[in-house]
């Protein structure tokens, strides 16, 4: 059963087996498995209901409904806009659908460097095959790659660059462009078509609209979350509420799960708590190319294609290098990012059908820390403190470079990229005008879209938080099953990652 | 960028400068508060030039009044100190002397795009966190889209 908020004209108190707090790709994995076995288990999510009828794929509307802070998170500098979904399956419902699984050379370097030894292929393959059966995890088609991601493949392929076309967990796509607003036809197989529901089949109940604001652990057997029932859109605590539980798992996101233990008083124990950021930022680039070209990036699937010729993973490094991805963000955010204002940004944007729009992604070495400070209204509020590091600059700017020669390459006029300073590339042979390109705050438009590595897994507690079963430590009834407990950054596209290790996890929890 | 990241700065008032046009229902902004965002609005998205609609055309600073109402408090924190500083001290820190609400179209373009490449990062930040809000609520209105070309959501609400 879902209960929203608007249902409760009192106090909500109850008890269950096991409390999840957040139903995104962590939560919901873990309360279908635990909710199969009979564990009786209830969902707590601090967004709203929204389903296929309410998805308008009006850009104004849905961020705010759907996205954490209305999509309005960003780093204490104001840099990255750190995108999280915040609703009835979480990031499931507003994310590209872009499935790539952890690889063995990512794993092995888990293994070595943070001598997590359970971390294996063989441990994670059954719960893989699980989520893609799930999920319908399937290749994208030639036909469904866009004219504004096949650009890429064209740009790449004249210059000898390898390429590769997602796998999705999409099913009866119409193409109709608005995957970050939610589907509005339930191509899209997010977890709140699928492990949702299914949960509550097994008799989960969902809250929705229900913020947790700290835990309170009793013993080992039991444990109260507290939190408020929300007013939607405002979020503006309107009741409270109390539940029982003899097992917690946290579930709401590399921000917020630890956010939730530093409120309950946890941050003495856990001198991790919050350490250890990893954002994969990653920066738009933009090209034109030319009135007898119509890209209309906006429709098709946003998200398709990219570069794998420099992508870097090793057991030694972990995840690295850099790629362009093509992707259409939606044509309002795509006009906040762009840079320049008044008759110039006017210019550009008058020129939308002739554009293309990607992403150089770059992988991340954990370079930031969470913050908090009490406020009043939700009781803490999150700092997200991050700073590149100067050898990640340095591939942003190889990764710049490779950009805008596979877009000169595939016919482009002129690149540029979304930040104030951007340099305007009339050709190729205008690249070495990105070796002065600075980064810099309140110029630079980054995003991302995996956040990870706030609550560590690790052998120990004075560098993690959570051990190789996801239990923090110190705690045998307290665990953390998200983006959070990742050492590194396990993926360019993190919901496959998440529902694989969430699926582990909570058989592991059945298994005690 | 955020309004959240303007929280440094402090909250003032700005004084009323011009009330004639000024909705009379405003939900966030004061009336000089508004005076000011309207000007700047229409600064960054101006009428004309490579199409014909522009903020005011949309009535995009009303718009935004409404907006910024419901958004969380901690979102906005900090925009109100950021509008005190941009009607006070940019344009003289900026070569032009006067209120910013009262400046010529053109010093106050050329105010704002100093100050979105200024040295000064919260300077930057300040005035591209009011330049995201604004286009990101302009290219959402079903009117402008014909301008550019798109053809809008296939669900019709």
């Amino acid at each position: 059963m879902i209960v929203e908020g608007h249902e409760h004209t009192k106090e909500l108190t109850r008890s269950a087996h096991t409390v999840v707090i957040g139903s995104g790709s962590g939560g919901s994995v873990v309360a279908h498995t635990l909710a199969q076995a009979g564990v009786e288990t209830v969902v707590l999510e601090e967004g709203g209901h929204f389903d296929r009828g309410g998805f308008t794929q009006r850009e104004g509307e849905m961020l705010k409904k759907l996205f954490r802070n209305g999509a309005q998170q960003y780093t204490t500098d104001g840099m990255i806009n750190v995108l999280q979904g915040s609703c009835f399956g979480g990031s499931t419902v507003i994310n590209m659908a872009d499935c790539e699984p952890m690889t063995e050379s990512l794993l092995a370097h888990w293994r070595e460097e943070f001598l997590l030894t359970s971390m294996t292929m063989d441990a994670m393959a059954p719960s893989l095959e699980r989520v893609r059966a799930m999920l319908q995890v399937q290749q994208i088609r030639p036909d469904q790659v866009n004219l504004n991601n096949s650009l890429v493949l064209q740009g790449a392929k004249k210059l000898g660059h390898s390429t590769a076309v997602f796998e999705h967990n999409r099913k009866g796509c119409i193409g109709s462009g608005y995957c970050l607003l939610g589907c509005a036809y339930d191509a899209k197989k997010g977890a709140h078509l699928n492990y949702l529901p299914r949960a509550i089949d097994a008799g989960v109940t969902v809250y929705t609209d229900a913020r947790v604001e700290r835990i309170e652990v009793e013993s080992a057997e039991k444990v109260f979350v507290h939190g408020s029932i929300l007013e939607r859109g405002v979020r503006i605590a309107r009741l409270p509420f109390k539940v029982e539980a003899q097992r917690v798992v946290m579930a709401a996101g590399a921000a917020h799960s630890p956010a939730i233990l530093w409120a309950s008083g946890l941050g003495g124990k856990l001198p991790a708590l919050g350490k250890n950021l990893s954002l994969q930022p990653q920066l738009g680039v933009i090209a034109d190319y030319g009135d007898d070209t119509a890209v209309t990036m906006w429709r098709g699937i946003p998200q398709s294609a990219y570069t794998t010729a420099f992508d870097d993973i090793s057991p030694e490094k972990g995840l690295s290098g850099y790629r362009l991805e093509g992707l259409n963000s939606g044509v309002a955010l795509f006009a906040a990012n762009l840079p320049g204002l008044g008759h110039p940004h006017k210019a550009q944007m008058s020129r939308l059908k002739h554009l293309s729009f990607g992403l150089v992604l770059v992988p991340d070495r954990p370079s930031g820390k969470l913050d908090w400070k009490q406020d009043s209204e939700r009781g803490f509020a999150t700092e997200i403190h991050y700073t590149p590091q100067t050898e990640w600059i340095e591939r942003l700017r190889k990764g710049m470079k490779l950009a805008a020669e596979i877009h000169f390459a595939a016919g482009a006029k002129e690149v540029y990229f979304t930040a104030e300073n951007t340099p305007l590339l009339k050709s190729a042979d205008d690249l070495s005008k990105l070796d002065d390109f600075k980064l810099l705050t309140g110029s630079a438009h980054l995003i991302s879209a995996h956040i990870q590595g706030t609550c560590r897994m690790g052998l120990d507690p004075k560098s993690s938080v959570v051990d190789q079963d996801h239990r923090v430590h110190g705690f045998e009834n307290l665990y953390v099953v998200d983006a959070s407990v990742h050492p590194t950054t396990a993926s360019p596209h993190t919901m496959i990652p998440v529902m694989t290790l969430a699926d582990r996890a909570a058989r592991r929890m059945l298994d005690r | 960028m955020t309004l959240g990241s303007l929280g440094a700065l402090p909250l003032l008032g700005i004084s009323c400068s011009a009330p004639g046009n000024v909705p009379a229902d405003l939900k966030f902004l004061s009336t000089g508060e508004y005076t000011l965002f309207q000007a700047i609005v229409d600064a960054f998205i101006p009428s004309g030039g490579a199409f014909a609609l522009g903020a005011k055309d949309v009535k995009l600073a009303q718009l935004m009044d409404q907006e910024l109402a419901k958004l969380e408090p901690a979102l906005v924190q900090g925009l109100k100190g950021g509008l005190f500083f941009l009607e006070y001290l940019a344009g003289p820190l900026n070569g032009c002397w006067g209120r910013m609400s009262r400046l010529s179209d053109e010093d106050r373009v050329a105010v704002l795009a100093a100050l979105s490449h200024s040295r000064f990062a919260l300077l930057r930040e300040l005035v591209v966190s009011l330049k995201v809000l604004s286009t990101l609520t302009f290219y959402d209105r079903p009117e402008v889209w014909p301008q550019i070309a798109y053809d809008g959501p296939w669900v019709k609400s």
